[in-house]
């Protein structure tokens, strides 16, 4: 049985714009950032044929010359292999040096990359075969192109290894047709597959290395725009462009990694210019960035949902009117202004605002008088009760403080903090050894954040909660087999809808992204999900 | 010099006279101390912390004014109402110092005194054996000096969990192989010296001789590490806030207070800079009083 | 003496199988695993176990130590669970960095500690005995997180001296020196003077003075040769600290050394690399030690008669 021809077709033809928009050939305007992705820096590029020493390094006051960035960032990356961390320290430099088949685009759609164009057939067995067509020409860092065994090798590779795997359980018997066709199954009709070809574990590397051994932790070679020369460990990594490039060399030849764990200190380098790019700003530091005429600041509202998550588990909480009476009662503008300097905003429903399926319809604000009445109804004497809420870090000791002080001050709660180290509050966390703790999501679609937070299969692991909830399962499970856009926000609307009501843990904020840079260095971008393209960077 | 004969005279006298010579010896130490200027403002500051700490509920309302947030009234600059201005959820700074007091000397003070006696006592003893039982006292302390004091405290707090009682254990395991070697290091060259091998020649037990004639000796170096290892476990619990292990809040305690301020560094410089200079300045006093004690107490100068 | 320096150098056998133990029991046993550290936040239960599977974590903790210590006899000290590398590269590469930075301060405070509290001694209970002392205090007191990003702020920021971070040039060691160094001076700085005092007051002091000594002879040829005993002692000790609590000056100055790297291992529970960073600081701080204790027997001729 044939899916309609002309879905497939118009399908088609949007690949093919979107992936002139998503992978920014240079004559195109950005993508519009939708909704979700709104940055400070919304004038249009225009990217004139200009060299870039038409101004003297000087008066750029860039770190080292007007064909190298040096950028900075908090956390170095554990891996500079693509299949071997699941870090965004490492994705950040893996979206350096290697492609995906298909890539978010700057509005979080997946877009063709390093395949050209997708169909997709259902089969009799009632599974789903897609076929890729690549790219002809694209050719890798070591000079070497790349065919349809790469992406076989590389997709395989990625099922058998922990830190990625769940980004490669949607697709299964990856063959190569041809060298430029590769075609997959999935399990019926699969949402997900689009958005797991985006993630970095299903980058692709050359096949004959795969096979040899190859240590690509120390050699890196991918198709991306850039490869890695040197990596000075706990210290910097280096990257030159790659002159082959698919959409043209970068013109930043040289872009230098460096590692400056502190935000106090990265500001002071970035004020300093001895570096141009600072990826994560400190937010105590965002008045001094945008008091300084030479350096600008990115301000972009982040995809990072954060709450006071409560075990559902645990009495009272397993009362949906506690749980309500709870999130009525916190002051969410108190916790952006106390934990984020304000930067951030106050989380406006149980699912990240900003995501393809958010809808606020029947979420609680900040009410007192709600949250008394919410308290009232539940017939529990919330001053009886008394909970320990883990805090891992000073941004969530600081939301925690206003919440202790909330609860206590309207119901008369007994809240202690407890501090713990990452490795305690993970395990402490996914093992529901807990009552509350500050904790958050970050996901660049709607449906890995719904299958990861609240779907049943996460217990012990992700789902933190420990929501256990039939229904909301199995829309999840429909919001995952819904390949139509359109038809498939209508069901995650309705799940944020569902999970409004259910008001399983308490939303606090959504983190913004901060970024600075030096204002001479143009073309700079972030996107909702906090990704960057160095390759179009360039010093004006 | 008569009345130092003197005093050596009712040391070497037999056990009754012991007792007297005991209250000689605190009497002339205070009288020492007390000629001391410089060791007097230590006392005198170190009293006024004390009284701080114990009087801490009748100068500030714990509940209303130590851990009663008020966010309209966050990161408020020095002023009249608020001498120290106010933290990033509006609670007054000199409230917090001042309830910090209790927390942060009974920590101080309470891990020091366990790292004191155990490390203290076993470094006498391989210091005074030497040979065979220095070098297997010495080997285990080097076991545990090898794990840096950060590391081992981040473990047992990991282990045990955050409390200020875990904290007190993890503080105080990590400084006790210091004073083992500190104590030994001092004990190494009192040994030989004329006075001990004197008692030793009139027969005087091992037992006897380290605890009547070594130690007493040997507390000069003992005391200015006991006062430097203080103000090093107050860092250290803003070190251990700082990863995440410390104190958990509201409660005030100085080393926190001064780890979360940091954040708030460039803006805000008073968040750090007052917990910054009351630890400053406890640290200064115990190291004044501390002084002066060395000198009071040091046999050689009565 | 040799015959001593070999049998100290035999005895640190049993301090290394000592510390391996305590520290891989307490990091096993703490709370927090490391498959799920690594995984993070979004980890699924089946990759959870896949990578313990992968990590060997499943089998006991005694099967667990038997191994490592068995690879480590041979000289191999596994594999870092986070990033998969060698812990012998990711901690030699690490390793010259942290022991440059601790000799650097190390040497800068002696250099302003020894005559500080020498001179503060001979001139005690004056006004610049008061000063040198507050003055050493200043450091201990103040947090290297505080006081480093001042430095920052003075002299990469405001003067423009001097980098603010990294290690990219030879200068670029000056301000994480100071900043680790400073916290030393008081600690040396006072058991020099408090020792110096001891000695001066000494009846072998008096005497030479008695018989006409000039004060300065006095000071440098018999007292501080005695009064430096404590202040080795404090040296060795603090060289020890040194090599682990840099920790907080290479965070502040984005300094490529071990103690950062101790310190995200000991958070992400990345065992093989917290050992690999543990027998290397044994292995120094005991090398130092025996350094401390020969040092002892140049400076105090009636201790080097025991060896």
């Amino acid at each position: 049985m044939k899916k309609s021809v002309k879905i497939l077709a118009l399908l088609l033809a949007l690949c093919m714009l979107a992936s002139m928009a998503a992978c920014g050939s240079k004559q195109e305007t950005p993508a519009a950032p939708a909704n979700n992705g709104s940055s400070t820096e919304t004038k249009t590029e225009t990217k004139t044929e200009t060299k870039p020493e038409a101004k003297p390094a000087a008066d750029l006051h860039c770190a080292v010359d007007a064909e190298t960035v040096v950028v900075c960032t908090a956390d170095e990356t554990p891996s500079v292999t693509c299949r071997d961390h699941n870090a965004v320290a490492g994705g950040y430099v893996n979206h350096l040096t290697y492609e995906t088949l298909l890539a978010l685009d700057r509005a979080l759609a997946p877009q063709p990359c390093l395949a050209e164009s997708y169909t997709y057939e259902e089969q009799a067995d009632g599974s789903v075969l897609w076929t890729f067509n690549l790219r002809h020409g694209v050719k890798y860092h070591n000079g070497a192109e790349m065919k349809a065994e790469d992406v076989v090798a590389s997709l395989e590779e990625a099922k058998v290894m922990p830190k990625v795997a769940t980004y490669a359980q949607s697709f299964n018997n990856v063959t190569a047709k041809d060298d430029y066709t590769v075609t997959m199954t999935t399990d019926g009709p699969s949402a997900s597959l689009l958005y797991d070809l985006c993630s970095n574990g299903n980058s692709i590397c050359p096949a004959d290395l795969i096979k040899s051994g190859h240590d690509f932790n120390v050699e890196p070679i991918g198709t991306g725009p850039y490869k890695m020369t040197e990596w000075k460990i706990s210290e910097s990594l280096t990257f030159v462009a790659h002159e082959d490039y698919l959409r043209g060399a970068p013109q930043i030849k040289t872009v230098i990694w460096k590692i400056i764990p502190e935000g106090s200190a990265r500001t002071i380098a970035l004020q300093a210019h001895e570096v141009d790019y600072v990826i994560e700003l400190d937010s105590n530091d965002m008045k001094l960035v945008e008091d300084d005429p030479n350096l600008t600041l990115m301000n972009i509202d982040g995809l990072s949902h954060n709450w006071l998550t409560i075990n559902n588990e645990v009495k009272p909480f397993d009362n949906k009117l506690v749980r309500k009476a709870m999130n009525a009662a916190i002051n969410k503008e108190d916790v952006v202004t106390v934990a984020l300097n304000g930067a951030g905003i106050v989380a406006p429903g149980q699912t990240p605002y900003g995501q393809l399926g958010f809808d606020g319809t029947g979420y609680d604000h900040y009410d007192v008088e709600l949250a008394k009445k919410y308290a009232a109804e539940s017939g529990v004497d919330m001053s009886t009760i008394s909970f320990d809420i883990i805090c891992s870090d000073d941004t969530k000791r600081r939301a925690a403080q206003v919440v202790q002080d909330n609860l206590t001050s309207l119901f008369g709660m007994n809240i202690t903090l407890s501090s713990m180290d990452l490795a305690t509050y993970l395990s402490e966390t996914a093992a529901g050894n807990f009552e509350g703790f500050i904790g958050g999501y970050t996901s660049s679609d709607m449906m890995s954040f719904l299958k990861g937070v609240y779907h049943s299969s996460n217990i012990n692991a992700s789902n933190k909660t420990r929501t256990n909830d039939p229904q909301l399962d199995a829309m999840i499970e429909k919001a995952l087999a819904t390949v139509d856009n359109a038809a498939r926000e209508e069901v995650l609307k309705e799940c944020s809808r569902y999970l409004n009501e259910l008001c399983c843990q308490i939303p606090l904020y959504q983190k913004a992204t901060l970024s600075a840079h030096n204002a001479n260095l143009q073309g700079c971008f972030t996107g909702a999900s906090g990704r960057f393209w160095v390759e179009e960077w360039y010093w004006e | 010099m008569a009345k130092k004969k003197q005093t050596e005279t009712v040391v070497m006298t037999a056990n009754g006279e012991q007792v007297i010579k005991k209250q000689n010896l605190a009497l002339e130490t205070w009288r020492r101390l007390a000629k001391n200027w410089s060791a007097m403002v230590g006392l005198a500051i170190v009293i006024v912390l004390v009284l701080c700490a114990v009087f801490a509920d009748v100068l500030y309302d714990y509940d209303t004014q130590v851990i009663k947030q008020n966010i309209s009234n966050r990161l408020q600059a020095p002023s009249g109402e608020h001498p120290m201005g106010t933290d990033e959820v509006g609670r007054d700074v000199l409230a917090r110092i001042v309830h910090g007091s209790r927390i942060s000397l009974e920590i101080g003070l309470a891990a020091n005194v366990f790292s004191l006696t155990v490390g203290g006592i076993l470094g006498a003893i391989a210091g005074f054996y030497g040979h065979r039982v220095d070098n297997i006292i010495m080997r285990i302390m080097d076991v545990f000096l090898a794990i840096p004091g950060t590391l081992l405290a981040i473990c047992i707090m990991a282990a045990l969990g955050s409390s200020i009682f875990n904290l007190i254990i993890a503080l105080a395991v990590s400084g006790t192989p210091g004073y083992a070697r500190i104590v030994r290091g001092a004990v190494l060259p009192v040994r030989d010296m004329e006075y001990v091998e004197a008692a030793r020649a009139i027969g005087c037990t091992n037992k006897r001789i380290i605890f009547k004639h070594v130690i007493p000796n040997s507390l000069a170096p003992v005391i200015v590490q006991a006062t430097m290892h203080t103000a090093t476990t107050i860092l250290t619990i803003a070190g251990l806030s700082f990863l995440g292990l410390g104190i958990s809040p509201p409660t005030p305690e100085w080393g926190s207070m001064l780890s979360a301020g940091r954040a708030y560094i460039r803006g805000y410089a008073y968040l750090t800079t007052f917990p910054g200079l009351t630890i400053m300045i406890t640290i200064l006093a115990f190291n004044l009083l501390g002084d002066g004690l060395r000198d009071a107490l040091d046999p050689r100068l009565r | 003496m040799w015959k001593y320096i070999l049998k100290r150098i035999i005895a640190l056998i049993p301090v290394i199988v000592g510390v391996t133990l305590i520290v891989y029991f307490i990091m096993s046993l703490a709370p927090g695993d490391p498959a799920t550290t690594i995984l993070g936040d979004q980890a699924t239960p089946e990759a959870i176990a896949q990578l313990r599977e992968e990590m060997g974590l499943n089998d006991p903790i005694i099967i667990q130590y038997a191994r490592y210590m068995l690879h480590l006899a041979r000289g191999d000290m596994g594999t870092s669970y986070k990033t998969k590398k060698p812990v012998s590269i990711e901690v030699f590469s690490r390793f010259p960095a942290t022991a440059k930075l601790s000799v650097m301060a190390i040497t800068f405070s002696t250099i302003l500690a020894i005559p500080l509290g020498m001179l503060a001694a001979v001139k005690q209970n004056s006004f610049f005995d008061g000063a040198s002392m507050i003055f050493a205090l200043l450091g201990i007191s103040m947090p290297i997180f505080w006081f480093g990003v001042l430095e920052q702020l003075l002299f990469s920021l405001k003067l423009g001296w001097l980098p603010s971070s990294g290690n990219d040039y030879w200068y670029s060691i000056i301000l994480p020196a100071i900043a680790l160094g400073f916290h030393n001076i008081a600690s040396v700085a006072r058991i020099t003077r408090s020792s110096m005092l001891e000695v001066i007051r000494q009846d072998y002091i008096r005497t030479a003075r008695s018989k006409g000594v000039p004060y300065g002879t006095v000071i440098r040829r018999h007292a501080l040769r005695n009064a430096l005993i404590p202040t080795v002692t404090v040296l060795g000790i603090q060289i020890g600290a040194l090599l682990a609590g840099s920790t907080l000056t290479e965070t502040v100055f984005a300094w490529p050394g071990m103690g950062r790297f101790m310190i995200t291992s000991i958070s992400g529970r990345d065992i093989p690399s917290v050992l690999g960073c543990i027998i290397i600081f044994t292995l120094c701080f005991s090398v130092v030690n025996l350094i401390v204790d020969l040092a002892y027997g140049f400076i105090d001729p009636r201790i080097k008669g025991q060896y």
